[in-house]
């Protein structure tokens, strides 16, 4: 087989001969058994995903006139009314799905959470979250690419995917990332029917260094996803369309083939809601959630090594605004998903909607600085020992809404 | 003899200062030559450039380049078909128009009232026929088009090379949605139009166009709400009292954005010693440059009254007196007196393009583009020095790059990788394939991460070779090999009767001059493993249902060893260097 060719000296020989089609953890690792390494799944919600509306206060009558068309209540039609999270937090009905999650404590909500400087563009608000240096858009890597190189285990082409097809900010950097948007056209460039096995002799004589180092992994790459079954039947579990379902779909399927991959980051869009917000908000957030709800019900074993972590740029303004839709706000709200998570629980702060309580009169101020949240996933769940570099120029404390192993 | 007519016929046609590349002295063959900077300063050869080039001397077709006259039938005539021929700017503006807004100004003209109602689809087209307003996804197309076609069949490919290099340096974004329509004309009236000039007139240009301003949020950048303006002070001269702050003053405070850009991404660089008051003022000085008003009915009637109070327009550039900071500013230890108006701008721009810092940043980053990721010091040092003694003169600079021994050396040729853009225009070149509609080439160069005007952050693209190939791109440059050689990317049509099948006849094509050695060895193998592309497979098909099957496989072997060798070559390493 010309697959061994490339298995040649590399540390993924083990794991790479799982090629099985039975979606068991740790099948066909025939002579190692992968460690039970941390794995980190991030999803990006690009365009400020509205945190009021996710989980809205349900004491503060203020907002039914600061924001008419977009408050919701406890009594309501079925899937138009809030769900009462405790006394003071309802989730939006199509968040629905993150319900039960929030009950059996494996759902952390982390409100009034962003970035600590005030950015109304959205490329330099992602930015500055991605490298983790808010104020700062010339900084060279990002935080996913730092952490990689403090340390995380694993080898191997999967070890950090983005699925994306231009390599996200937060992976810039030395350390080796797979920018792919779609796993399957990767998987079919390595079967028989694509072309990688054309060009293997080739990029494996290549003299320059940067081509044949990357055309030996991307082939492996492709070779290994070819032997796996990327459209297999998720054991009952049924996605929502869409891209964000897919790509959870297929790290599912990667992870229970038995490859090694430490974190991921997928894109979520949709999230710009200025105008007529009610609707599009209803859509993007269901698709959204039941799309975490069903990776989440897919992993199966593999929810115990697996955190999913959503975060978002900035919220939007606490004032509705002439086009019953929201503008660029900053406070707003990540999810933390996982079976070490403190759940069950609204960590971070939303103060009464007074004027003179909100960032210049109009937004939710930001009290929790997002690298509390970020910082508190690489120490705990991520176990990685915390070191300064990670977050250049911040000296803030973790957030401990993690149980430690 | 002979050389002695050339030397005169050269400097007869070229002028006194014509060039002297030591491309010999590098061990290059004046072919090897001739590739290595048509592919650094251009899209690639096509068949009969390297002839061309070699015949006339690399110096004078150099020069020719420079000149900029030579004549552009091919190109011109697909120019002419673009959606946007023959319309100014402010014409682009007011025509095409996002569905979006078509909606919010047919409700503003009263031509729906309910959103709700049914037959408003019905009534906005209406309108939108009646006004004459175009979709935006004409634009778009025309965007597109005019980039790939020039990649491809200008004759001007030294010039459509630089216009890359600087459009990326000065970045704008497509995916402004206020900054999207003035795109393709800031490529062309800022750019293009300077890239030969100089770095002074391509910031100033740059800095007044619409495009720019709305990018960066220029526009809306103001004065601070308590803060004397422009206006404030010149309406106080002519009625000779005190001044005050006019009432009138919406002024909602200052945008920092563009300043900062200005100063980190256009002209000092980051380490360019400016500090953060330094940005703080800059943006002073450039508040209230922002864009015409043109879908004020009464625009124009502004230009005449506001003359006198300060106010300034240059085309679709306006200076707002009124939401100008009138006070005085000090960047980089030089002092603005109050009253400086439009000009203080302008003098800002004049004090960064000639900083020192500015010569450091832009030689490095010029020289990064076009030689090397880490370029020898030694060519550093001579590109800024001469960026400071010709203050900013970009031809000289370009000169004395390609006239630089480092230029030509060994380390330099064929060292980096094709950004997928180069890779694509560089096989449509070779392969003289006809490019009919953008749509599908520009998804491919998505794919292969390369949007089109659409990179992200303000910074561009990065010249990285790393940024280029990561693994989830280079098995995308290999199908987008597979399927251009095959035929089958909508749009681009190769003529396969015209291109030979012979190896060494395509590697002349696509790797001219290059190794083919390693390339060769097992071709048939090679070329076997390839897999059977669309064309390929239908082909097969339908000869099958009509019994011809074999008719196929010996007429059209020569078809198919065609696209697999071309396909292996396309993908081959060789192929993604340059």
């Amino acid at each position: 087989m010309q697959r061994r060719h490339f298995l040649q000296g590399t540390a993924l020989g083990m794991g790479a001969w799982a090629f099985s089609r039975a979606p068991l953890q740790g099948a066909g690792a025939k002579t190692k058994r992968p460690k039970a390494a941390p794995i980190l799944v991030v999803i990006f919600q690009r365009g400020a995903m509205d945190g009021l509306a996710a989980v809205q206060p349900l004491k503060d009558h203020r907002l039914q006139s600061l924001r008419p068309d977009l408050t919701l209540s406890t009594q309501g039609p079925q899937g138009e009314a809030l769900i009462q999270l405790n006394n003071h937090f309802g989730l939006h009905p199509a968040l629905a799905p993150f319900a039960p999650l929030y009950k059996q404590k494996k759902l952390a909500i982390i409100h009034g959470t962003g970035l600590p400087v005030t950015v109304r563009s959205h490329f330099d608000a992602q930015d500055m979250m991605e490298t983790a240096t808010p104020g700062r858009k010339s900084t060279p890597t990002g935080w996913l690419n730092r952490l990689l190189a403090q340390g995380l285990p694993g080898s191997g082409p999967f070890r950090a995917l983005a699925l994306s097809s231009d390599l996200p900010r937060a992976f810039h950097g030395p350390q080796k990332v797979l920018a792919v948007e779609d796993l399957r056209s990767l998987a079919q460039t390595g079967s028989k029917q694509g072309p990688a096995a054309a060009f293997e002799a080739l990029y494996g004589e290549e003299a320059h260094q940067l081509l044949s180092k990357t055309g030996r992994e991307s082939i492996q790459a492709a070779q290994i996803l070819a032997g796996l079954d990327l459209d297999g039947a998720s054991h009952g579990i049924r996605y929502p369309r869409g891209p964000l379902a897919d790509g959870l779909k297929q790290v599912a399927r990667l992870l229970h083939s038995g490859q090694e991959m430490s974190l991921a980051l997928i894109p979520s869009t949709g999230w710009d809601t200025h105008n007529n917000q009610r609707g599009r908000f209803n859509r993007t957030a269901g698709n959204f959630a039941q799309a975490i709800d069903a990776f989440w019900q897919d992993l199966g074993a593999l929810q115990d090594r697996v955190m999913v972590l959503t975060m978002t740029e900035f919220g939007r303004t606490v004032r509705q605004n002439g086009s019953q839709g929201t503008d660029h706000g900053r406070g707003s709200v990540f999810f933390a998903l996982g079976n070490r998570v403190k759940g069950g629980k609204v960590w971070g702060q939303v103060p009464k909607l007074l004027d003179k309580n909100l960032d210049e009169g109009r937004d939710l101020p930001v009290t929790m600085d997002f690298r509390r949240v970020l910082a508190g996933v690489v120490r705990d769940h991520l176990g990685v020992a915390y070191n300064a570099s990670l977050f250049p120029g911040w000296e803030g404390r973790p957030l401990r809404f993690i149980r430690r192993s | 003899m002979n050389s002695i007519l050339q030397l005169c016929l050269v400097a007869f046609l070229t002028g006194p200062t014509t060039p002297v590349f030591p491309y010999e002295e590098a061990g290059l063959s004046d072919r090897r030559a001739a590739v290595h900077l048509l592919d650094r300063f251009g899209f690639g050869p096509r068949p009969g450039d390297l002839d061309a080039m070699t015949r006339m001397g690399l110096e004078t077709w150099f020069m020719r380049q420079l000149q900029g006259s030579l004549p552009d039938v091919a190109l011109e005539r697909r120019l002419s078909q673009l959606n946007t021929h023959g319309m100014s700017l402010a014409e682009i503006a007011k025509t095409f128009i996002p569905g979006a807004r078509v909606a919010r100004l047919a409700r503003e003209a009263g031509v729906i009232d309910d959103p709700r109602e049914r037959d408003n689809l019905a009534k906005i087209a209406a309108f939108r026929r009646e006004k004459g307003y175009r979709p935006m996804k004409d634009l778009m197309h025309d965007l597109y088009t005019q980039k790939l076609t020039r990649a491809v069949y200008s004759e001007h490919q030294v010039r459509e090379a630089l216009t890359d290099f600087w459009f990326n340096h000065f970045y704008v974004s497509v995916n402004d949605n206020q900054a999207r329509p003035f795109v393709m004309d800031y490529e062309d009236t800022v750019i293009r139009a300077n890239v030969f000039g100089s770095f002074e007139a391509m910031l100033t240009a740059g800095a007044k166009h619409p495009a720019m301003l709305f990018y960066l949020d220029n526009n809306a950048s103001t004065a601070n709400p308590d803060v004397l303006t422009t206006m404030d002070t010149n309406r106080s001269m002519r009625s000779k009292q005190p001044r005050r702050k006019s009432k009138a003053g919406q002024n909602r405070g200052i945008n920092e954005n563009y300043a900062r850009e200005l100063l980190e991404l256009h002209t000092l660089g980051v380490d360019g010693g400016y500090t953060q008051q330094d940005i703080k003022e800059a943006a002073r000085i450039l508040t209230g440059w922002s864009i015409f008003p043109i879908q004020w009915p009464n625009a124009d009637r502004l230009k005449q009254r506001g003359r006198k109070l300060g106010f300034v327009s240059e085309g679709l550039f306006f200076f707002r007196a009124n939401m100008h900071d009138a006070g005085s500013k000090t960047v980089l230890g030089t002092t603005f007196k109050p009253g400086g108006g439009l000009k203080e701008g302008e003098q800002l721009l004049t004090l960064l393009a000639h900083h020192p810092s500015t010569a450091r940043f832009i030689t490095t980053k010029f020289a990064r583009r076009f030689v090397s990721e880490n370029p020898p010091a030694s060519l550093l040092t001579k590109l800024e020095h001469n960026f400071i003694a010709t203050k900013g003169d970009l031809k000289q600079l370009l000169l004395t790059l390609v006239s630089a021994p480092e230029f030509w050396a060994p380390e330099t040729v064929d060292a980096r990788i094709k950004p997928p853009l180069q890779l694509a225009a560089s096989a449509m070149r070779a392969l003289e394939a006809d490019l009919t509609w953008f749509g599908p080439m520009k998804e491919w160069l998505d794919k292969m991460g390369q949007p089109l005007y659409g990179y992200k952050a303000p910074t561009g693209f990065p010249d990285e070779d790393a940024f280029w190939i990561s693994s989830g791109n280079l098995a995308n440059r290999m199908s987008f090999a597979t399927t251009l050689a095959s035929g089958d990317i909508e749009g681009v049509i190769i003529d396969w009767a015209v291109i030979t099948s012979k190896p060494d006849a395509l590697a002349a094509r696509l790797i001219p001059e290059r190794d083919t050695s390693k390339l060769f060895t097992n071709l048939a193998e090679k070329t076997k493993r390839l897999p059977e592309s669309d064309s390929e497979r239908t082909n097969r098909m339908l000869l099958k249902e009509y019994g011809l099957e074999n008719e196929w496989i010996t007429q059209d072997a020569t078809r198919r060893n065609g696209y697999r060798t071309a396909a292996l070559i396309l993908g081959s390493p060789t192929f993604q260097r340059y």
